[in-house]
């Protein structure tokens, strides 16, 4: 679909390129709150080809900074977490939560701290994430999700990562007509409570029906099954890397979010949460399905398997569609096997509608944003309100009107 | 752009077949050989003047450097049929694409059943004949308004050695649906089902098939619900570039944008995919898409420029 020029706008987020310069205007999630112990060892986290380094003081502010110490390079990772400050362990030249520099034992006149001012990054916590803002000038409005709102025990976040440019992980999130087939383990069970996916089954073909919207888009898509009701998913698609995925009433739900790391490596975040019980007690069955007990790199032990450990002999028994336990995997192993997808050279169908549209609002937004326009559009978005839906409607609803009682719904019950 | 292999070929004769159905039988131009086909095969016709459109091979694939296609004029015709049958006369000449096989038929299967409704006949006459010479078992079922208006008749009374025809007149839809389920009924584990018909009929077939494996049953939409329109004979305004763009008769106009250096993202080229969608400021598309719903057509803001045309003289696109 898309020129090599365009494929490279969306893909390359190497430092000066569009695409970086666009991520650097939203809220980025970096780590877990959980993963910074007031005092305790800072940690690195590389974001669109930078490196940084997350600390929480004693007073539990976290600061977040470039990980190089502007002396002279070393990483503040290995630096003195005390007194609310990161000192670098090189020369002792400290640094507050915001970044300044407040000491430098190496000069003997202190106002040359001055000059080294805010190597630091605006950051804000919610939902037991950490956010943070790279960009320069002020931040948008804070991306104030449902679950930034909840207590930390009404929210699990969960990171992991892949080694996939960050495009085609966000695209497998948009490609409603995979879930049958990819996730055909999950599909087609039965016994497996996760009774959204299971409606999928035997039904390939959605419809597609997508708005947009100030924060990106929404995707309907809708599945019918031969009787009076048919069967609706709808994605809230918040730009660039955010999508909220359909599910019922009953399930918890939840959030996925995909961050650049680097051009062909991505943070991926589960953000799961129920407001009406602990979360703990009501997470997908998918959500723990062969990963780490880490909430860090739920990954971790699996990276480095060839295709992530495809059991061919079990495939072959007709004992497995994909040959890799659950749909995270499933979804990993198809992201990383390209490491970045070449857009030049694609047939696209019917199926791919959700994706097109996304790739064209992307271009849109980043047009905007290196034309000097409002690319996140914050103001007009209502973050909190946004959930996704996996539903039965009877045929013939109006899939808007549906969509907007039933959100309300959601909220004033689950708030 | 996409370089379509053409032949040419002259009408050697004009039947008519029955009521507002004519076949055609096309032999080589000079110099020109036809490429082999295999039942169950079409091809596009490139006559200037008139709309490309695909017709089904009805002859026997036996047969080299000969092509027969049946056309029924269609009451609702959006110029195709009803040019054909105005216009087209035993020797002139055209161009035909390749042949292209959407459609084929298992070779290997014990018996296959081939249920045919008005025109979709024709793919299904191709195939009958085929089986015949591999002395594999077949039915031939036809679903006709009335004798009168049931094409290829004369050619099918024959006593055939591995088959025969039903042939079945002025059946209702609940009779029809009602025949087509008994075939079913009889299903035996290596029987195919090919089926080729108006809409309505493949919605039954399809809805009567639900419990056999989707590899045996097989079937062609013969009435595309959205033809791409080549016409063209209209422009297009290009609004930000500050050019014109003529777009010729069997081009698109994501084609005609392309020949003059203008890209336009795109994929599927069939109005599915979406990737070629170009906002309309001024001027009435003609939307051939499976994208839109039809208030989104009705207003005209957008359209896809792989497959769909143009109502006015001019559309003026923001590009």
């Amino acid at each position: 679909m898309l020129t090599a020029e365009q494929n490279r706008i969306l893909t390359d987020v190497s430092p000066g390129t569009p695409l970086h310069n666009y991520w650097k205007k939203h809220w980025i999630p970096a780590l877990r709150s959980e993963a910074l112990r007031a005092g305790g060892a800072p940690q690195k986290v590389e974001l669109l080809c930078e490196k940084y380094v997350a600390f929480r003081g004693h007073d539990g502010s976290v600061g977040f900074l470039l990980e190089a110490c502007p002396h002279r390079g070393v990483s503040l990772a290995l630096g003195r977490n005390e007194n609310n400050r990161l000192t670098c362990i090189f020369h002792g030249w400290s640094f507050d939560a915001q970044g300044n520099c407040t000491r430098m034992p190496t000069e003997k006149d202190q106002s040359f701290c001055q000059k080294v001012k805010g190597q630091g990054f605006k950051v804000r916590e919610g939902g037991g994430v950490v956010w943070v803002f790279l960009g320069d000038g002020e931040p948008p409005k804070f991306t104030d999700f449902a679950f930034t709102h909840f207590s930390r025990d009404h929210t699990r976040p969960r990171a992991s990562y892949n080694e996939a440019n960050w495009l085609q992980n966000v695209e497998t999130l948009m490609d409603s007509a995979h879930i049958g087939l990819l996730h055909h383990d999950t599909t087609a069970d039965a016994n497996a409570p996760q009774a959204g996916l299971q409606l999928v089954t035997g039904n390939d073909t959605p419809k597609y029906t997508l708005e947009q919207r100030p924060y990106g888009l929404r995707s309907y898509s809708l599945r019918t099954t031969g009787g009076d009701k048919d069967y609706l998913r709808v994605t809230e698609y918040v730009a660039p890397g955010t999508a909220f995925i359909g599910t019922t009433d009953a399930e918890a739900a939840f959030v996925i979010i995909v961050v650049p790391v680097n051009n062909t490596r991505s943070l991926q975040w589960y953000i799961y949460w129920d407001s009406r019980q602990l979360i703990d007690n009501n997470l997908p069955d998918f959500a723990l399905m062969g990963t780490d007990e880490s909430d860090d790199n739920f990954a971790a032990s699996r990276q480095g398997t060839p295709n992530y450990g495809q059991d061919r002999e079990a495939m072959e028994a007709g004992k497995t569609w994909s040959g890799v336990p659950g749909v995270i995997f499933e979804d990993y192993l198809v992201a990383e096997s390209i490491p970045i997808v070449d857009r030049t050279r694609e047939f696209l169908g019917s199926g791919d509608l959700a994706i097109v549209r996304m790739r064209r609002e992307l271009l849109e937004r980043i047009r905007q944003s290196e034309a000097g326009e409002d690319c996140v559009k914050s103001l007009e978005s209502n973050y909190r309100a946004l959930r996704a839906l996996a539903e039965m409607v009877p045929v013939g609803t109006s899939i808007q009107e549906f969509t907007e009682s039933k959100q309300q719904e959601r909220i004033s019950q689950f708030e | 752009m996409n370089s379509v292999s053409k032949h040419s070929v002259y009408v050697k004769s004009v039947r008519h077949e029955a009521e507002s159905i004519l076949s055609f039988e096309l032999l080589p131009g000079p110099g020109a050989a036809l490429p082999a086909f295999t039942a169950g095969s079409h091809i596009d016709l490139f006559i200037p003047g008139v709309p490309t459109r695909s017709y089904s091979l009805l002859n026997d694939q036996s047969e080299s450097n000969r092509y027969e296609v049946a056309v029924a004029k269609d009451s609702k015709s959006r110029g195709g049929s009803k040019l054909l049958h105005e216009r087209l006369r035993a020797g002139d000449r055209f161009e035909v694409s390749d042949p292209k096989n959407l459609f084929p038929l298992n070779e290997a299967s014990e018996l296959s059943v081939l249920i045919a409704g008005g025109i979709g006949i024709t793919p299904l006459w191709s195939m009958a004949q085929r089986l015949e010479s591999l002395q594999a078992n077949w039915k031939l079922v036809y679903f006709a308004r009335s004798r009168e208006s049931a094409a290829l008749l004369d050619r099918m009374d024959k006593a055939f050695r591995y088959g025969h025809v039903e042939l079945h007149l002025g059946y209702g839809a609940a009779e029809t649906a009602a025949s087509i389920a008994e075939l079913f009924s009889q299903d035996a584990a290596a029987t195919h089902y090919y089926c080729c018909g108006p809409s309505g009929m493949l919605e039954t077939y399809k809805n009567a098939a639900v419990s056999i494996p989707n590899d045996r049953v097989h079937y062609e939409s013969f009435v595309p619900l959205h033809d791409a329109s080549t016409e063209g004979g209209f422009e297009v305004v290009l609004a930000k570039a500050g050019t014109v763009v003529k777009v010729q008769s069997g081009q698109s106009v994501l084609d005609a944008l392309a020949e003059v250096g203008i890209e336009v993202m795109n994929s599927c080229r069939e109005g599915i995919c979406g990737a070629c969608e170009v906002v309309v400021l001024d001027g009435t598309p003609d939307h051939r898409d499976s994208i839109l719903s039809e208030s989104e057509k009705a207003s005209n803001k957008s359209m896809f420029v792989c497959c769909s045309g143009s109502k006015t003289p001019r559309l003026v696109l923001d590009l």
